[in-house]
């Protein structure tokens, strides 16, 4: 008789299938915990494919060129022509950009806006087309000399085609209001709404002033959009020739124009990747204890397949395939649960992310997913596949049901090796960091070695403590029992422990470290106008202006763009520098909102006998962002001239104080000399009912005001959107934590059968099983509990004190220890619900 | 002949150090015709089921040589072997050793799904009746009676077509009637289809049922 290959085959899938579909109930562990494990890597696989695809796709767009170059006056033209030979370029455009406040001149209108000017032509964009709300077109319009407002503008403004408004010196009638720019993706419209303004009048406005926060843009389409890298280097080098400093500018590519909602969103996917991991290693790790248990009780099987005709490497296909089909029914249930999550969050979830964000499972989540379920599936078979190997059929003929055979110590081990590497190749990927992932691991290392050497030690204590106390003999059963640190009671140790550090770690991040330092402040300590972009020779008008109206000007302070050229002689490399001016100012003494906690403070004016150098003063995170430190020699370049500062103490600010700080001040006597704007806070008396910002901008047109309540009821709004988030996904992991455990103590209970009927022959009621049972499970998870809460408060406080410098409060540790006592109370009911159960 | 052993030995070394070897056979052999039943007796640990895995194919002596059916078994490859025992060998065990997942009828085709048999339903149906059972194709083994499981075991073989059956104590976990009821089917199906049978079996009854004997 000829071997029906294929045949053959499809009858080893279908006792493959037969047998899983037979022990169900057995299954059912190993399905739910792997399917948990799956969504959560899916999640974050989905969320990073979503997040690629997003920025890959709109960041020409929202640049509307490959590169863009930007100066704070206009380019020279020796400069100009300097840029266009370095890039191939194929199509330019030109825009200037000032913040600046309009005023409608309707008769009845008293409002202003502070709005983001955008002066272009009508050729404008270069790639990509705003879109009106009449469908007129945008450049007919841009020549006709009208101003094109957003919805916005439009809305806070009341207007309609046709009103004409006031912007500095100029007056312009309303063309349309923008339906849709490709400069608006992303988080929508930033710090002011827009208008654009036909480019010639910009200069007509009188707002555009050397020193003046006006920016002018040159935008460049490359021929090889691919080479904008390239480019950009180009450029770089162009940006610091020998000696010609004056020839400054910054650039920003397509590549990095969704750099900052890449960062946030990033931010967002490490805390999803930390949890995502945190529940798939677990997952994976009972997961992988299950399919021994399983395999274990297979040789049975196997042994009966070799002797009635299967060749040895079908059995092996055969064990493989039952760990693959356990695998590929979690990822399956996992496919399903994402795109049900996906879906609903796509729903509910819109303010969280920005416009035009789709968060999808894409080819690639799916096809990693899949790789990462295959590998599992292999990983968790491997030591089986070593041990069946050496299963013998004769077996079949001893008394004893067949076992597999044991291993030697090394083959033992490599196995667990192997998919520890594996698991951390995974971990790396998702982390997009060495670092990261080895502190991951290292964290859950320290976690099981906790777990190896507390528990058992911590429970055979309780027990000699209680040898001789008869009312605690059913407790010690339990203690006894936890001292002989199993696989299952480690890991729902290991489990419990991590459930409890996020408990800990997690809420307290979130209240202590984002609530607080976005917390809206005293709102009678807060200025009502914050005021940029004052001239020098206006300062002491606009004082005497608002004292007449019961108004006050605060914290008046000169504000000047410098670029950083080096740190210690070494030029600087960071982009942050090298791509944008950084804005200084200095002040004798420090005002409310800041405090030096490192360093002497600085003598208020500098004297070049003392010193030679100036000194000068840099807030601590951007101190610590830029890796500066005190003593750190610091050199600028301001108009042209370079400018030295040494520097001398690092500078707490609190920025919700909403008073002008810097992250760079120098001492007096030093800047004066130079081109600068200045920038203060205005004060208005609470009885006030002039419409104070109307009339500022009727006499100081070319000031630009903003309105810090408006600004921070929306910081409030940010604050608020994190929140839902932060703990939906806490506490989901918290959840899968939880329902780890329970498939565990579920599988265990089941396992544990013969041991509970060796019980009740010695005389045990049922009763009492279930007490010794409640017992074990409560005291195992009321220890990893409290240390995992314990564990992770202490490390949000650190986190908290020393990165974030926030104050602490206990409370979300109170809600955590209350949550995890809820929990406790639900394992003492299931245990006592299923080893009551009939048939057990 | 369908069975020829030749000069064999076997010994086990304790599974510590290796030092201490058991000589568990010294130099047997044995021949069995075609259609012969046999029937091997001894005490316990004398080394029957060793014996009965060697001649079956299943272990491999120290020395010596196996033919069945003209074939020397251990001169053949691994997957040859498998092959040849699939074709020519049953094995019966005192636990039955039914798959618990599968209805006995599965139980039964189980070897000719191995081998891709695409008349497996067939037969499989044709050896449960000429046991008797069936009326019990589509149950699963824990709603059988032990004497049901065993009979189904037998099927299991009989659907192989074999040369030659290997039963270790297939009546070791059967009351008395049972075993007889069970041991009056086997040697009636084997006699019909002159299937050779190799019997361990500390039962005197049902080693009197074989045509001869043999002491360890
Ligand atoms: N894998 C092994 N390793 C070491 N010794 C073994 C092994 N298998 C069997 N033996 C020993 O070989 C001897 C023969 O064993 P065997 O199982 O063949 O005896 P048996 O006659 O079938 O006994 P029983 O009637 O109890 O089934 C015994 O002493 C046994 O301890
Ligand atoms: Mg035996």
């Amino acid at each position: 008789m000829k071997r029906g290959a294929s045949r053959t085959t499809w009858a080893l899938v279908k006792l493959a299938l037969a047998d899983i579909l037979h022990s169900r109930r057995e299954i059912l562990a190993g399905w739910a915990v792997l399917s948990l494990g799956l969504t959560a890597l899916l999640v974050s696989f989905g969320f990073r494919e979503s997040i690629q695809d997003y920025i890959d796709q709109n960041a020409r767009r929202a640049l509307t060129a490959d590169v863009r170059v930007t100066r704070t006056t206009a380019f020279p033209p020796e400069l100009l022509e300097a840029v266009e030979n370095t890039l191939d370029w194929q199509e330019s455009r030109r825009e200037i950009e000032f913040l600046a406040n309009i005023r409608p001149l309707a008769p009845e209108a008293e409002n202003s806006l502070l709005v983001s000017v955008h002066a272009v032509e009508a050729n404008f964009p270069a790639l990509g087309q705003i879109e009106l709300e009449s469908s007129k077109d945008f450049s007919q319009l841009i020549e006709e000399g009208t101003v094109l407002v957003s919805p916005e503008v439009r809305d806070l403004l009341n207007l309609t085609p046709g009103d004409r408004l006031a912007l500095g010196q100029i007056e312009l009638s309303v063309g349309d209001s923008i339906r849709s720019d490709p400069a608006l993706v992303g988080f929508g419209t930033g710090f002011a709404p827009r208008i654009y303004i036909p480019f010639d009048r910009a200069l007509e406005s009188g707002l555009i002033q050397f020193g003046s926060q006006s920016q002018f843009h040159h935008y460049y389409t490359l021929k090889n959009p691919a080479l904008v890298g390239a480019s950009v280097e180009g450029l770089t080098d162009l940006q610091r020739p020998e000696g010609a400093t004056a020839l400054s500018f910054s650039i920003r590519s397509a590549d990095r124009a969704l750099a900052n909602i890449e960062r946030g969103l990033g931010f967002f996917q490490s805390l999803l990747a930390l949890l995502s991991l945190t529940v798939a290693a677990f997952a994976f790790m009972i997961g992988f204890y299950l399919v021994q248990i399983f395999s274990q009780s297979r040789a049975q099987h196997w042994a009966v397949y070799l002797i009635f005709g299967a060749r040895r490497a079908q059995v092996q296909w055969l064990g493989w395939l039952q760990s693959a089909l356990l695998l590929l029914f979690s990822w399956l249930s996992a496919l399903v649960i994402v795109f049900l999550l996906f879906a609903w969050l796509r729903e509910a979830g819109g303010a969280l992310f920005p416009l035009d964000f789709q968060l999808y499972l894409g080819p690639q989540s799916l096809i990693s997913s899949a790789l990462v379920s295959l590998i599992a599936a292999s990983l968790f078979y491997l030591p089986t596949a070593l041990r069946l190997a050496r299963l013998q059929a004769k077996s079949l003929l001893e008394q004893d049901s067949p076992e597999l055979p044991e291993l030697k110590p090394w083959s033992k081990i490599w196995p667990y090796l192997l998919s520890s590497l594996c698991f951390f190749i995974l971990t790396t990927h998702l982390f997009h960091n060495l670092w990261l992932a080895l502190a991951f691991a290292g964290i859950l290392i320290l976690n099981a070695l906790v777990a190896l050497s507390l528990v058992p030690r911590f429970f055979s204590w309780l027990s000699q403590r209680t040898i001789s106390k008869p009312r605690w003999a059913l407790s010690r059963l339990a203690f006894l029992s936890l001292s002989r640190a199993r696989f299952v009671t480690t890991l729902c140790f290991m489990a419990l422990l991590k459930a409890g550090f996020i408990l800990g770690f997690i809420p307290h991040l979130y209240e202590n470290a984002i609530v607080k330092e976005l917390a809206t402040p005293d709102p009678s300590q807060l200025p009502n106008y914050f005021v940029i972009n004052i001239a020098e020779n206006d300062t002491e008008t606009l004082k005497d202006f608002l004292a007449s109206h019961t108004a006050e000007l605060r914290y008046l302070s000169p504000f000047i763009l410098a670029r950083l050229v080096s740190i210690n002689n070494e030029p600087s490399d960071l982009d942050l520098f090298r791509r944008f001016p950084t804005r200084v100012s200095y002040r004798g003494e420090l005002i409310d909102s800041e405090k030096v906690i490192r360093g002497p403070e600085l003598p208020p004016v500098h004297d070049p006998k003392t010193h030679p150098i100036p000194l000068i003063s840099v807030e601590t995170q951007y101190a610590r962002r830029s890796g500066m430190k005190i003593g750190d020699l610091l050199e600028f370049e301001v108009a042209g001239f370079p400018v030295q500062g040494l520097i001398a103490n690092l500078r707490q600010v609190s920025w919700n104080s909403f008073q002008p700080n810097f992250f760079i001040q120098f001492q007096k006597g030093v800047l004066e000399d130079f081109p600068k704007t200045y920038i203060g806070v205005v004060y208005e008396s609470p009885s006030s009912e002039v419409n104070l910002a109307y009339l500022i901008h009727q006499n100081f047109p070319n000031l630009s005001l903003i309105n810090v309540s408006q600004t921070i009821s929306r910081l409030a709004e940010v604050t608020r959107s994190l929140g839902p988030p932060l703990r939906t996904l806490s506490l989901s992991t918290v959840g899968s934590a939880f329902v780890l455990v329970l498939a565990l103590i579920f599988h265990n209970l089941l396992q544990r059968r013969s041991e509970r009927a060796l019980f009740s022959q010695l005389g045990a009621n049922s009763h009492k099983i279930t007490h010794v049972y409640q017992w074990e499970y409560l005291s195992l998870g009321g220890l990893a509990g409290a240390l995992g809460i314990f564990s992770g408060t202490l490390t949000s406080f650190w986190v908290g004190h020393r990165l974030l410098e926030a104050q602490f409060s206990w409370i979300p540790s109170a809600w955590g220890a209350g949550v995890t006592l809820i929990l406790l109370v639900f394992v003492w009911l299931v245990v006592a619900a299923s080893t009551t159960q009939k048939g057990n | 002949m369908i069975l020829s052993a030749q000069s064999i030995n076997k010994s086990y070394t304790e599974a510590g150090d290796g030092s201490q070897a058991i000589q568990v056979l010294k130099d047997f052999s044995l021949e069995i015709q075609e259609g012969e039943s046999l029937a091997i007796m001894g005490p316990s640990g004398c080394g029957k089921s060793t014996l009965v895995s060697i001649l079956s194919g299943l272990d491999q002596p120290d020395r010596g040589q196996v033919k069945i059916a003209e074939q020397d078994l251990y001169q053949l490859s691994a997957n040859a072997l498998t092959d040849f025992r699939a074709q020519n060998i049953g094995v019966i065990f005192q636990q039955f050793h039914l798959l618990p997942h599968l209805k006995a009828i599965d139980n039964v085709r189980l070897p000719l799904d191995l081998q891709g048999d695409d008349r497996a339903e067939e037969k499989a149906r044709e050896a449960l009746r000429s046991v008797g059972l069936a009326e019990r194709a589509e149950h699963f083994p824990h709603q059988m009676s032990r004497g049901e499981c065993q009979r189904t075991a037998i099927a299991r073989v009989l659907v192989m077509e074999p040369k030659i059956v290997f039963a270790d104590e297939p009546t070791g976990s059967l009351d008395r009637r049972t075993a007889d009821e069970v041991m009056e089917i086997l040697f009636q199906r084997l006699k019909e289809k002159n299937i050779a049978l190799v019997l361990v079996t500390h039962d005197e009854q049902v080693a009197q049922l074989c045509e001869r004997r043999l002491s360890l």
